[in-house]
Formats: structure tokens, sequence, C-alpha cells
């Protein structure tokens, strides 16, 4: 049983030994990478375990950059005090709004959160203390190794919380409500409380990604802060990685990170294009994601693509 | 000589759906370790009632109580905890997860907070597993097993949970007499174990064979209650299956 | 009576904005597909008139033009594409038909470039008043065109045999197919009927507003809101909710500022749906 760590622990040792191997513009890659993966991750509890799938996870990111930044611009905090900041509002909202829009089902949860980032982007738009439209200049620290660290190190975080929760009781619960929400009431799992601890550790983790961001970048306005773009770049890539899976959302953002960058120097706008067209097929083909296709393919070969395309036609 | 005190209480119960009266004034008790049968043809307000005890709807009317508790006001899940259980008409099993995975979930939440060790429910698991006979099925997708063997799996995630009463729901619609017969035996062996259960049923012999006390719903109303034998006889009881006796 | 007036745009935008959600709706209630290219169908139908118009056709006669030819385009999306995915989980549905947003915005910008484009008939600028209130023709003129095709659509839902037919298919494919309905016919006519709706919206929209290729995820977020507010079931309650945020809008851009027309609608959706939370179960 342990075996099945060395090819992770091998991976994260070459990761860490990024910024010495690597030249500055593979690291900036490499901290963007980080950090989205953590988002994807973040969004694996609530949409990949439990089953709630939210659009609107920009909304914790946006507050874990303005929490960071307002304790440090405003108030001349440290950084370790702006990120605890940002994350504690983030999760303060995540049990205040979970509280009423978590007893929505399926698509209905999945389009309320659309307007959340929109919606909390327009109110800091309006409050001074957070530089209203124009938004705030963080302090300078040019260290990108440590940044690309810290990111790693949070996104390892992360990935251990998604182990923990995948051989838990409380992951078990999470899995119960997403492969039906009434029969695991009917055994006895609280659903309420599941899903808005499942909201909190999300809004945790994507929080503490945006104040690294926001520090890292030293600037931030409401419209890249509330970048709904990251809403569906995280759900592509655990999508393509593996929803419910411990390393699909990370290797689904690696991977579709570097293709992106890649296609992104070359021809930037036909790289949108080939994003969509890479869902579409991956949709119609691999829905289960990545980690799916590894052991789907092991036993059907080609005919897994084949099967899948099948089960889900007319 | 006074009843010791019911394990399950209902007192004039009433539910109606926009108009529709489906349960007035239905009150009965089921004693410990005894199975109550429960028959009515269809449209009388059986699963209706079920739903009502085990919390998935709200009575209009009436109290329902649970070991001397009132439980009206509890949602599904403490109902559970309390020692609840119930199978549904139409099987729900957890599709995507293995019949293993299914019957342990039963069995780590179906006890309150008290069973945390993933491995020891995982025993459970495979002993109620075991015991319904599912045991060469338990890494089978649950969505991928055939409805008999989806009956045997909603028993096994069910008594997982070590229920103190088990509300069993039509489980013998659309078996073969054998698997009636092997549904009954089944059912014995966990009233042997002390399960109190409600079971409501279509399968008038097999009721009658398992039923310490039977009850007769019709259009909503309780219209008989007692010893199968008599209860089965009833005028009443005869009148709603098959209409007004010929004269 | 600027109240008055504010009421009064907002409803008449308020019916274009219902017109808009008609097919997403019926999309969505007949295959229960949330399309997300929705607004990029809008978008499409809005360039078609606009070229007719360019071309010297008045837009309320290549309004059926466009419809036609999307209604064409419609179906044979879904027939050749959408049908493969239809019985996939929604969030599946919803990066598919995202993914085909991309692609449809892609194209149009490339084909149609990025100018903001508008259709000015004459009679788009020309207003009457009535009681201190003005009234652009352009406006009133969609609006009743709005109102037109939702009658249009209800009609034809409840008393044609098609309509029967779209209507038993929503409710129970199985059923409806022992009755001899083919449900792949059914479904492209259905997703056609919507995409022509879109274009009707579109081209109407052009001549009260801009057309750019990115008006469409805009579009396709309000016509959600309004498709969950109005029900999946009567094209004119989807009317009358399009006319609610219609309203909404022109009011809080009155009294908050126009930073939050964009939210409101959202705001509505989150305040009906966590308030009457039975009425949003039913549908799921």
């Amino acid at each position: 049983m342990k075996w099945r760590w060395i090819v992770p622990a091998f991976a994260l040792a070459a990761l860490v030994a990024v910024p010495w191997l690597g030249d500055e513009v593979l690291i900036q890659f490499g901290i963007s990478a980080l950090l989205i993966a953590v988002l994807a991750q973040s969004w694996n509890i609530l949409g990949g375990f439990t089953g709630y799938v939210s659009f609107g996870n920009s909304v914790f990111y946006g507050l874990g950059a303005y929490g960071t930044a307002i304790a440090m611009a405003q108030w001349h905090q440290s950084f370790w005090l702006g990120l605890v900041l940002g994350a504690a509002v983030a999760v303060a909202l995540a049990a205040l709004l979970g509280w009423p829009i978590l007893r929505l089902r399926g698509p209905y949860f999945a389009i309320v959160t659309l307007g959340l980032s929109a919606a909390m982007s327009a109110l800091i738009a309006n409050l001074d203390i957070a530089g209203k439209n124009i938004g705030l200049i963080l302090p300078l620290t040019r260290n990108d190794t440590m940044f690309y660290e810290l990111s790693l190190g949070l996104l390892a975080a992360a990935t251990l919380t998604v182990a923990w929760i995948a051989r838990s009781r409380f992951g078990m619960g999470l899995i119960a409500i997403r492969e039906d929400e009434d029969a695991a009431a009917t055994i006895g799992v609280d659903a309420t409380r599941y899903k808005l601890a499942a909201l909190m550790l999300a809004a945790f983790f994507t929080a503490l990604a945006g104040g690294i961001h926001a520090y890292w970048i030293t600037f931030i306005d409401p419209a890249g802060s509330f970048d709904t773009t990251l809403d569906v770049r995280m759900v592509i890539m655990t999508m393509f990685g593996g929803p419910g899976t411990v390393f699909g959302p990370v290797i689904g953002a690696f991977i579709l990170s570097a293709i992106y960058e890649i296609l992104a120097n070359g021809i930037s706008t036909a790289a949108a294009l080939f994003f969509a067209v890479v869902i579409m097929l991956a949709v119609i083909f691999m829905p289960k994601g990545l980690m799916d296709l590894g052991g789907g393919f092991r036993s059907l070969g080609w005919r897994y693509f084949l099967a899948n395309m099948r089960r889900y036609r007319l | 000589m006074t009843e010791p005190a019911p394990l399950f209480e209902a007192i004039g119960l009433a539910k109606r759906f926009q108009g529709l009266v489906a349960l007035s004034a239905v009150s009965f008790r089921i004693q410990r370790g005894t199975i109550m049968g429960l028959i009515g043809p269809n449209g009388a307000g059986k699963s209706t009632l079920v739903g009502i005890i085990g919390g998935a709807l709200r009575a209009d009317g009436g109290e329902v109580h649970f070991e001397g508790a009132r439980i009206d006001r509890l949602p599904p899940y403490r109902r559970a905890r309390l020692g609840i259980g119930r199978t549904y008409q139409v099987t729900r099993p957890f599709p995507g997860l293995t019949a293993l995975d299914n019957v342990t979930l039963g069995a780590l939440f179906g006890d309150g907070a008290g069973m945390r060790d993933r491995h020891k429910a995982l025993e459970i698991a495979r002993e109620w597993l075991d015991f319904v006979g599912l045991s060469a099925h338990s890494d089978q997708r649950a969505d991928s097993l055939g409805s008999p063997d989806r009956k045997r799996l909603e028993f096994a995630k069910v008594l997982a949970m070590r229920p103190k009463l088990l509300l069993l729901d039509e489980v013998m619609a659309g078996l073969t007499p054998a698997e009636v017969d092997s549904v009954v035996t089944l059912i014995q062996r966990i009233r042997d174990r002390g399960v109190t259960m409600l079971v409501i049923e279509h399968v008038v012999p097999a009721i009658r064979r398992l039923s310490d006390r039977l009850l007769v719903l019709n259009h909503g109303q309780l219209i008989a209650e007692g010893e199968p034998r008599t209860v089965l006889r009833d005028e009443r009881v005869i009148e709603a299956y098959l209409g007004r006796r010929r004269a | 009576m600027l109240l008055a007036q504010i009421l009064v745009d907002g409803v008449l935008l308020g019916g274009l904005y219902g017109l808009m959600a008609l097919g997403m709706a019926l999309v969505w209630g007949v295959l229960n597909i949330v399309n997300l290219a929705h607004g990029a169908f809008i978008m499409l139908g809005g360039y078609l008139v606009y070229f007719l118009f360019a071309a010297g056709l008045d837009p309320l006669a290549s309004l059926p033009l466009a419809m036609l030819a999307m209604f064409a385009f419609g179906y044979v999306i879904q027939r050749g594409l959408l049908n493969l995915i239809v019985r996939s989980a929604l969030l599946n549905t919803l990066l598919f038909t995202f993914g085909l947003d991309v692609v449809l915005t892609f194209l149009a910008q490339l084909l149609f470039s990025a100018d903001y484009r508008t259709i000015n008939p004459s009679y788009a600028g020309a207003n009457f008043t009535v009681a201190h209130v003005t009234i652009p023709v352009g406006r009133l003129v969609a609006f009743a065109i709005a109102i037109v095709l939702a009658m249009l659509l209800y009609l034809l839902l409840r008393h044609s045999r098609l309509g029967r037919a779209i209507r038993a298919t929503a409710q129970n494919l199985d059923a409806a197919r022992l009755y001899g309905v083919d449900p792949g016919k059914i479904y492209a006519v259905t997703f056609g009927l919507g995409a022509a709706l879109a274009a009707a919206a579109g081209g109407l929209y052009g001549i009260v507003a801009q057309i750019t290729p990115y008006i469409g995820a805009t579009l396709t977020a309000k016509s959600f809101v309004i498709a969950i507010i109005g029900g999946l079931e009567n094209p004119l309650s989807i009317i009358a909710a399009g006319v609610v945020i219609g309203l909404a809008e022109a009011i809080t851009a009155l009294y908050l500022g126009p930073t939050y027309t964009d939210v409101i609608g959202f705001g509505l959706l989150v305040l009906i749906l966590v308030v009457r939370p039975a009425r949003s179960l039913k549908l799921a």
C-alpha cells in the first residue's frame, strides 16, 4: 500500500527542485500552474467528491487576494497575517452563503454560483478600503523561488487533505451525498453539515492561493481577482484529470496549463479554440477524466472511447 | 395486564397532498421485537406512512414516537441514527459504488458518530453481505446488479446500520415465489436477531406467515388491526380488496 | 416622471429578454440540456439580420429568414453533435456547450471582426410620447414581436401535433417512443426551434443595442436566470419573467447605479431559489 506513494514522492521532489533546475520563465509558469492546480484540487472537494458543481469558487480566490492586499497595503501587516485574513473572510462567506445555496440541487446550485463572483466584484468595486475600481498595490518582493515553493507547499497541503478525505468517513459521506443525497440521509449522513464543511474547505485553500498570487503579482483589481475564467479552468482541469480522485485535478491542471502555455506562445487566440475543442472531445470520449482513462484503456483499449461515446448518446 | 412501552407509536397521523387526503387518524403501536405487517390496496397511503415514519415527509397532523420520545421534528438522518432504517420500494443503491462500499456506508453512518473506524465498518459490511448471500458480488458496482441482488444489497445496507426499527417497503414486489420464500426466511432471521419491523406488502400469504400483528390501510385510514388470521377474515378488509360481496 | 419612463423602458426591454430566454427554456425543458452556447446563437442571428440589412432587407422581413437559417443550423448541430452527449451528466453538457460557445465566438470574431454593429432601419430612431413617457419605436417593435413569437410558440406547443409530440417527449421519453414519436427528430426540431427563437432575439437585439462576437456570454446568463424564474413550461410566463428582470435592471440602474445591473438578475434568482426551494426542486 505504501508503494503507491513512491511515484508522487519522486514527482514532489522533482517539483521542489525546479527553481534550481529551470530558468525564470519556467519558474513563473510553475507558480501559475501550481496555483491553478490548488484551485482545481479545492474544487474537487466540493465538485468531485460531493457532486456539487460550483462555477463561483473564484469568489473565494478574490477574497483571499483582497484580504491579503488590504492587510498588507492598507494596514501594513505581514504577508502571513494577510493570508490568514483572506482565508478567514473566505471561509466565513462560505459558511454564510453555503447555508442557503447548498439547499439547491444540481443545475440550480451551479447556476446560482455563476453570479457569485460577479456580484462580489461589483461590491468590492464600491469599497474604498479595497481601492474601488482602481485596485490595490502590494509591497514588492522579488523572490520567485519563494513564491514557487510556497505555492508547491500549498498544493501539497491541498492534495494531502484530499487524500485524507478519500480515505475518511467524512469523504465516504461526501461520496454518498454525490451518489444519492436522499438515500445518504436515510442511512444517517448529515448532508447539510458535510456539504458546508466541503465548501468551507474548498474556500480555505482557494483563498490561500488567491493571497499568494496577489502578493506575487503585487497588484490586484476587482476584474482580475474575481476572474470567471478561473472558474471555467478549474472545472475543466478537474474534469479532464478525473473528478473525485486524489491526483486527477493536479495532473489535469499541469497538462492543460502546459498545453495552453505552449499554444498561447504560438497562436494565442487559437489556444482558446483548441481548448474548446479538447473539452468537447473529452466530454464525448473520456467524460470521467484521465484517471479513469488510465484504467479503462488498460482493460478495453481503444474501445474505451467508443464505449463512452455510445453510453451517453440518445 | 399492561403492555410494556412500545418501541414505536403513531398517534393520529394525517397527511394531505394538495387536497387529496393521503392519511387520516392513523394510530398504532409496534412492540419491541415484533413484526407488524401493513397491507392495503394500491393508493391506500402505505408509502406515505413509511415516508412520515422515516422522516422524508412531514405529517400535517399527529405525532410520531420512538422509544418514548417524539421524533416528528427530526430530519431523516437523525432518525437513522436513532435506529430507524428503511428500504425503498424501488431500490436506491449508491449506483457508482461497489456493493461493499454501499454496505460499509450503512455501517459507518447508521450508528451515529460512534463508528469512526473504517476497517471495523468494512468488517461489519462483509458480515452483512454474507448474511444476505451477496459475498460473491461485493466488488461489483451496485448499478450493475440485477434486481433481486439489489434488494439483497438494500437489506445488507440497512442492516449494517444496526437499526432498532426496520421499515420494509414492498421488498417482495416483483419476485418469483421461490425468491419470496427466501426473503421471508431472511426476514425471520432478522427478527431472530431482535430487530423490530414494519413490513409493507402486497403478497398476502407471505405477510400472514411473518406478521405478529397486521394493520390494514384503505384510503388513508386504518380499517383493521389485530392478529393476521382474524384481520384477513374481516369483512371490511375483504371488501377493500375485492369490492362488495355478492349477497 | 422619470420613474414611469424607467419602468416603461424596463418593460419593453424585458419583453426582448423574455424572447431570448424562450429558446433556452424550450431546449432545457425538452432535451434537459442547459445550452451555454445559446447566447452565441443569439449573436449569430443578430449578425445574419445585420448582413441582410446591409444588403438592403428590412429587419422585419429578414427576421423570418434568419430564423429559418438558424433553425437549420440548430437542427444540424443537435443531430450531429449534441446528440452524442444528450444523456451525459449535467456538468458534462455544460462543459460541452461551453466549448461550443467558445468555438462559435471564435469563428464569429474571425469572420465578422470585433467591430460594433447596429441595425438601424429608419423607424428605429423614431419615438413618440404618451403621458410624458417617451417610447422608442424600435424597442416597441421588438417588444411586440417578442410577444407575438411567444404566443406562436404557446399555440404550437398546445395545439399542434408537433407541439404535443414535443411535450410528450419532454415529459416521458420512453412513453413517447411507445406512441410512435421519433425522439431524434423531436430533439433536433426542438433544438432548431430554440435556435430560431434565439435568432429572432438576436435580430431585434441588433436594433435596440449593438452586436459584437462577445455579447453571447451575458445574454446566456440572462436567459438562464429568466428561464429559471419563468419556469420551463409556459412561454408566456417566461416573457413575464423577462419583464420582471427588465424592470429590476431598470430600477437598479436608477437607484443603485449601473454597476449593479448585471448583478441584480442573479440577486433576484438567488432570492427566489432560496426562498421558494420547493419550486426549484420540482425541476431538479
